[in-house]
């Protein structure tokens, strides 16, 4: 067979340019610790790549989402922590001024303190959160959660619930409603059946401690321990539901952490490259590409042309 | 003797003639399309029958140049320019595929990245739903998604004009080279003769051919004289685009889905089936593939803002107000109309919530004045301007000739979208209608409310208050006054004001629940809630970000695929050429052997030549 020495300059030279574009491709891979530069280098491994991408950045969002979310029910705790307390001494209060022993002027300094202990409770019922929301307002978070009525009681100023957070398909409250916490304590013997709030029986504690009859007053006292206690268990359930989800936050953030170094394996699987592997590549590639110089330049060398005087 | 000096002089004529070729071909080394000339040389004809005064036969008659050929093997140049269309064609298509990818974007600047942006944001703002910081991210992020919407569409609709100009600039090509063919067809026909001129001809008409071939898969068919007639296609049965009548030319037209190719597109339009070989057929690949990659983002666009706009409706914002759409999805483009004479430019502002009409609009320049009027002519104004219609101000500017018409056409998809001129608080993170239920409820039920405003069953209250007083029903009540205002059944969604309710749960009699609708500065997130399930909510090509990945990942496949077949394609070729080349090309170390041949002989013949001299003189001295 002929060789054409046109041809022949051009294959040589096609096959040295495509050795160099081989080097300045694994140079690149190399540079960036990346196996797929652009999409088409791997379409099915570039499409998994962005989907692992995606689901890393979503995680990190809901990882501050969670932690807020974390830290607004801590508060709650706190707050109900404090209030439970409140009402453990309302609790003694009540107990206290059933003592016989007691003179009138006894009973007045303790409704003092059972009237410090409502106002207490009030303030604890309109707390916010970090971002200065009503705590206990549900959707509402201008404006105190609980407010004095024109007759003097305390009412919720709130509406709807808690703003909530999804986490797979489930919703899960970031907060407590103020009357979830603090309203909806059966009255006993009631027909039909009645429910009262913390804050009513503060009052009927420092009412019940103002009745000059005994035996009434003792009464009265006693269906103010009932509700506190009553009260003080409705906290503590409220507690363990707004621990219940924290422990599922906390969950979740542990799954985010897994999930985070699982993303990174799987990127590096994918997209990642074998550093060794591509620095033998490069080194295999710069040796064969520097033979076919050497060689290209000893073959062109030989022509006849030379020879000829 | 005087035979020995003819038989000589023959010689250096024909040996004369070998170098020439031999020089010819050295020279031509390096010409791409130079096919090698070969010299054949003949023993002359033999002169005479020994007649007195005329040479006797019996001493030969020296040489002639028969003829010098072209090294040239149809089949062969065939196969090779065939396998170069193919890789034209390939390398075509990854080039502008290429393009195509990059246009639909990578890393930060990627609408995937931009969407994933957007949902993030509403997932930051969910979890803060009053905080500035939170909106206002929020809104770049909205920014940052549409924006790289329109980017997007732009970046294709480049790619489509440098696109369309490209195919056009290949037919124009091809019209160009079968006009140049038939201009070489006619010399042919007429030398008709295998000299020199001829294979210069011949060359030409190779280089031509391998051309029109990297533009279009052609059969060729030899006729008198080397002439060709070249028709589209491996068949004998294909469009015929050069004959002995002429070269016909061709064009593009567009249709459904891409480009066609037509025949004689000015004078009988006749759609031909391109085959796929050619630079021009990978031309047209690529826009397909481009018009493809433009419908899916228009249809994501019009997917992620038709479901953000008709959420965000649903919702309250900081304010307490209704939420209205966040983003404009339509636009206008200006196209000057072909035969206008002036240099008038138009300065289109849409105001906010303008509605454009999808028709479009046309402003017309006639009477010294401008006209703009709907695309369906349904409503005009006319005036010096700036013109109003429909919230769309143009603003004319710089001269214009009488009759200058300019057409505004209305674009919906990725390249109307933009975020609306809102602000942070106008973000309507809340639902609308918040439910709660009294804590001293015995059941479980609760009270859902869903935004439907064509429900007018209630008078429109900030409050409602639903009691249950008989088992399955509810009695609905105004808080404010104490008015019964409906009694409805329980279990099924009934209609309220721009809501419907339902309570779902065991409810006892006694219960009672409230509607009430958000305020400002509430801290409901539910309505981003809802925008935050448009992530996962399916259309037509799964979820948004997955129609994105699929659309991404379809142009990259299909470059990868066009890479390999490329690859194998540029290896049959190289492979096609050597063989063609090889009859075909110059061999400088065999065109140095045959000098050395070729000077050697000459340099006897002109021997011959001195012998005959000095046989001639011998006999002359031998006569005095």
């Amino acid at each position: 067979m002929q060789i054409n020495t046109r041809a022949n300059f051009e294959a040589k030279i096609i096959r040295m340019s495509d050795l160099s574009s081989q080097i300045d491709q694994v140079n690149t891979q190399i540079a960036t610790g990346k196996r797929i530069i652009s999409a088409d280098d791997d379409p099915i491994a570039s499409a998994r790549v962005v989907q692992l991408h995606r689901a890393q950045i979503t995680d990190l969002g809901l990882e501050r989402a969670v932690e807020s979310a974390s830290s607004r029910l801590s508060v709650t705790d706190t707050t109900l922590e404090g209030v439970g307390e409140l009402l453990v001494r309302a609790k003694e209060i009540a107990l206290a001024g059933a003592n016989a022993t007691l003179n009138a002027a006894d009973r007045s300094t303790l409704a003092a303190d059972a009237k410090n202990l409502a106002e207490q409770l009030l303030g604890y019922a309109n707390r916010s959160d970090s971002d200065g929301g009503a705590l206990f307002g549900g959707a509402r978070r201008q404006g105190p959660a609980y407010a004095a009525d024109p007759s003097g009681n305390i009412v919720w100023q709130g509406a709807g619930s808690a703003p909530a957070l999804a986490l797979d398909n489930t919703l899960v409250a970031t907060g407590v409603e103020g009357p979830a916490a603090f309203a909806g304590i059966a009255v006993p013997g009631t027909l039909p059946p009645s429910t009262t709030d913390a804050f009513q029986l503060l009052g009927n504690l420092q009412i019940a401690l103002a009745e000059p009859n005994g035996a009434l007053r003792n009464a009265a006292l006693s269906l103010a321990t009932d509700g506190i206690d009553r009260s003080i268990g409705q906290i503590a359930d409220t507690r363990a539901l707004v621990g219940a989800r924290l422990n599922r936050l906390e969950n979740e953030l542990t799954r985010i952490d897994a999930a985070k170094l699982q993303y990174s394996r799987d990127l590096a699987t994918s997209e990642g490259i074998d550093l060794a592997g591509a620095i033998a590549r490069l080194q295999r590639l710069t040796t064969v590409l520097s033979a076919t110089q050497q060689s290209f330049v000893r073959v062109t060398a030989l022509s006849l042309w030379d020879d000829l005087r | 003797m005087t035979d020995l000096l003819s038989i000589g002089a023959s010689g250096i004529r024909a040996y004369q003639n070998a170098l020439n070729v031999v020089g010819d071909n050295v020279a031509n080394a390096n010409t791409p399309g130079y096919v090698r000339r070969s010299i054949i040389l003949a023993t002359g004809p033999g002169v005479g029958a020994g007649e007195p005064l005329a040479r006797t036969v019996s001493a030969g008659s020296g040489v002639i140049t028969q003829s010098i050929g072209r090294a040239y093997d149809g089949l062969k140049a065939t196969a090779a320019r065939n396998a170069q269309g193919d890789v034209a064609r390939l390398t075509t298509r990854s080039e502008w595929l290429t393009q195509l990818q990059s246009a639909l974007g990578s890393g930060e600047a990627s609408l995937t990245v931009r969407i994933a942006g957007f949902f993030d944001a509403a997932t930051d703002l969910a979890s803060a739903p009053a905080s500035v910081t939170a909106r206002t991210l929020f809104l770049d992020k909205a920014d940052q998604a549409a924006t790289q919407f329109r980017t997007t569409a732009d970046a294709l609709d480049k790619l489509r004009t440098n696109l369309d100009s490209a195919t056009t600039a290949a037919t124009t090509e091809v019209n160009q080279i079968t006009a140049g063919l038939d201009a070489i067809n006619v010399q042919l026909r007429r030398s008709q003769s295998a000299g020199s001129a001829a294979n210069g001809l011949l060359d030409s008409r190779d280089t031509l051919l391998g051309r029109l071939s990297t533009l279009v898969r052609v059969s060729v068919t030899e006729t008198v004289g080397g002439a060709v007639d070249i028709r589209l296609g491996d068949s004998a049965a294909g469009a015929s685009l050069l004959s002995i009548a002429g070269a016909t030319r061709i064009g593009v037209a567009n249709s459904p889905g891409g480009q066609v190719v037509v025949l004689d597109p000015t004078h009988n339009p006749v759609t031909v089936r391109l085959p796929a070989s050619g630079a021009l057929s990978g031309l047209l690949d690529a826009t397909r593939k481009t018009i493809d990659a433009h419908t899916a983002i228009d249809n994501l666009a019009a997917q992620f803002a038709q479901g953000v706009n008709a959420q965000h409706l649903e919702g309250v914002d900081a304010q307490g107000l209704d939420g209205t759409p966040l983003f404009a999805t339509r636009t206008l483009t200006i196209a000057a109309g072909g035969a206008n004479g002036g240099h008038a430019g138009l300065d289109i502002s849409i105001a906010d919530l303008g509605v454009v009409d999808p028709s479009g609009y046309q402003m017309t320049f006639l009477g010294g004045q401008w006209t703009l009027s709907r695309g369906d002519a349904s409503l005009a104004t006319s005036g010096p301007g700036p013109l109003m219609l429909d919230g769309i101000t143009v603003t004319p500017s710089g001269t214009a000739q009488e009759g200058d018409s300019y057409r505004l056409a209305a674009a919906d998809g990725a390249a109307g979208l933009s975020l609306r001129p809102i602000s942070p608080a106008n973000i309507a993170a809340s639902a609308r209608w918040l439910t709660d239920a009294n804590p001293a409820n015995s059941g479980s039920g609760v009270a859902h409310a869903r935004v439907n405003l064509a429900s007018i069953a209630l008078p429109p209250l900030a409050e409602y208050r639903i009691d249950i007083a008989v088992a399955g029903s509810a009695d609905i009540y105004d808080p404010a006054s104490g008015t019964l205002l409906a009694t409805v059944p329980l279990g099924i969604a009934s209609a309220g004001s721009g809501f419907d309710f339902n309570i779902s749960g065991t409810t006892n009699v006694g219960d009672s629940f409230r509607i009430t609708r958000a305020l400002a500065g509430g801290s409901d997130n539910g309505n981003l809630r809802a925008v935050l399930n448009l992530r996962n909510a399916v259309g037509a090509t799964g979820t948004l970000e997955a129609g994105l990945d699929a659309t991404v990942a379809g142009v990259a496949s299909s470059l990868a695929e066009t890479r390999r077949l490329g690859e194998a394609a540029v290896a049959v070729a190289a492979d096609a050429a050597r063989t063609a080349d090889s009859v075909s090309g110059v061999d400088l170390d065999r065109e140095a052997a045959k000098l050395v041949q070729l000077q050697t002989a000459y340099r006897a013949a002109s021997q011959i030549i001195a012998a005959a001299r000095d046989l001639f003189e011998t006999l002359l001295q031998a006569a005095n």
